[in-house]
């Protein structure tokens, strides 16, 4: 990935494919491949992978200030998208992004079971913000305890905690700092209503600090109320790309089984 | 990511791998620790008491050999599924893989210095070790350490691919003890089946520290540490291409 050099844009895609080699490896053993080998190594060495065209001549420019929501149908590729874009798929010379970027695609992960939510607070922190110092990160680990309401419970190991006390958690790291490109993949899912209404709230707020954001979500009400401009990913492209109300009819349009 | 940043990440990640291990469990320290001093004491006692192998300082031998050997092998079949372990996180926001990975390696790697610092300080009581060698154990460490984290991230990566490897690799694993001369000198390889023991990765990264420890010369050292970096940089090549090729479909099949 490298840095663009306009300053409005934050993140600039020009023509970027998304393929994955499949059949080679699927549902197979490395002895399986053995015997294929031996029985027959012609057909073994002249066989050709299966390819998985996800994503085809992707062009996407976000500017500061841009809130991106990307929707389409499960499978269409939001996530993979995302994944490129944070980095999470090896370089990709078709991406240019100026400035950090945090991306975030679960909020009930767990790093050591055994450690206690303020032990695995401190962990999240020590790598979701490397770059900051050590007086930072521990404010933002005190921050963010205080702000999941766990009470006492931040000192029970992490292997008692529900998916709604992880969501708290992590949600309150997540959001503690707001960055140039922020990444939101499924991100309200988890927490009760109450702290729900909190930390909607809070990321809100980071949303608004952040430079420029993605967000996947299929809560299309989430959508309208968070972002101004909607990209509609459909049959392996960009198949719409412009104002909220109009990307959701769009897409609504044309996946009337999905809504 | 910077060199600051990796560190941050990779201390913070063996640090706590190892306090998740041993929370509560005082009898997980002594295991990892006695381990490999348990399984020190029974070679020495089936090859040295009752095969009666004429080996002289043969403690020091083993010491050279059998204790890269338990880290080498244990640091594979510990890593090998790691991606997979460890797939939550990875999935979850941004980490390189290779930071999880160093972690794993780094925290076996200390599990392995505690023994062998304990097993080295006991027999300097008894043996004599050469100065010049032990001068350059620490740069053996290195190429075992090195090694060891390249072989890590061939296995892991393949294990995402194909499940089974992980089998594979203990069943090799449990051959390759055999044909390493780590329990026996390699001068009781007949000469027309050397070239096993030469072709032998395991063995190329281990022959510096033994020779460090226990026969040291500079003529056969030296040789064995360019064989070794030779093995390190074959490994690291073939290594990184496989990574570079498979790595965009790492998410998908972990």
């Amino acid at each position: 990935m490298n840095s663009t050099s306009t300053c409005d844009t934050v993140l600039e895609i020009k023509d970027l494919n998304i393929t994955y080699k499949t059949s080679l490896f699927h549902g197979r053993g490395l002895r399986d491949a053995f015997v294929e080998m031996i029985s027959s190594p012609i057909k073994f060495l002249m066989r050709r992978p299966h390819t998985l065209n996800l994503l085809n001549d992707v062009n996407l420019t976000l500017k500061k200030g841009e809130r991106v929501g990307l929707v389409g149908v499960n499978g269409c590729g939001k996530t993979s998208l995302c994944r490129a874009v944070a980095g999470m798929h090896g370089s990709q010379n078709a991406i240019k992004v100026n400035g950090s970027i945090r991306a975030i695609f679960d909020t009930t992960v767990v790093v050591q079971q055994e450690l206690s939510g303020e032990e695995n607070a401190q962990i999240l922190v020590n790598l979701m913000y490397p770059e900051l110092s050590k007086d930072e990160r521990k404010e933002i680990v005190k921050e963010s305890l205080d702000f999941s309401e766990l009470g006492e419970f931040q000192y029970s190991a992490f292997k008692y905690y529900s998916k709604g006390m992880k969501a708290r958690l992590f949600l309150s790291i997540v959001s503690a700092k707001p960055c140039e490109l922020l990444i939101l993949d499924e991100v309200f899912n988890g927490a009760d209503t109450f702290f729900n209404d909190k930390i909607t709230k809070r990321i809100k707020s980071i949303i608004e600090k952040s430079h420029a954001v993605l967000f996947v979500s299929h809560s299309l009400e989430t959508v309208r109320d968070i972002c101004n401009r909607v990209v509609v990913i459909q049959d392996n492209a960009i198949a719409f790309d412009g104002k909220t109300e109009e990307g959701l009819a769009y897409y609504l349009k044309h996946n009337k089984h999905e809504s | 990511m910077s060199y600051s940043k990796a560190f941050t990440v990779i201390s913070t990640l063996t640090a706590s791998e190892m306090k998740g291990r041993y929370r509560n469990t005082w009898a997980g320290v002594l295991w990892v620790i006695m381990n490999p001093i348990l399984m020190f004491s029974v070679h020495a006692l089936v090859f040295k008491h009752i095969l009666k192998l004429d080996i002289d300082r043969y403690y020091v031998f083993l010491l050279g050999g059998l204790l890269p050997w338990i880290f080498l092998s244990s640091t594979l079949t510990m890593t090998c599924n790691a991606f997979i372990t460890y797939r939550e996180i990875l999935l979850s926001f941004q980490i390189n893989p290779l930071a999880i990975l160093a972690s794993k390696v780094i925290d076996n790697f200390i599990n392995f210095l505690m023994p062998f610092l304990i097993l080295f300080f006991v027999l300097l009581f008894f043996e004599d070790f050469p100065l010049v060698g032990l001068a350059t154990v620490p740069f053996s460490m290195i190429l075992l350490l090195y090694g060891g984290f390249t072989l890590s991230l061939f296995f892991s990566t393949l294990q995402v691919y194909f499940r089974d490897t992980q089998f594979i690799l203990s069943f090799g694993l449990s051959m390759m003890f055999f044909l390493t001369p780590i329990f026996y000198p390699v001068d009781r390889v007949p000469l027309e089946l050397r070239w096993i023991v030469d072709i032998n990765p395991i063995y190329a990264l281990i022959r510096p520290f033994q020779i460090a420890l226990y026969d040291f010369n500079s003529a056969e050292l030296i040789p064995s540490i360019l064989k070794s970096i030779f093995f390190n940089i074959t490994l690291s090549l073939v290594t990184v291409i496989f990574w570079r090729r498979k790595r965009n479909e790492l998410y998908l099949y972990m």
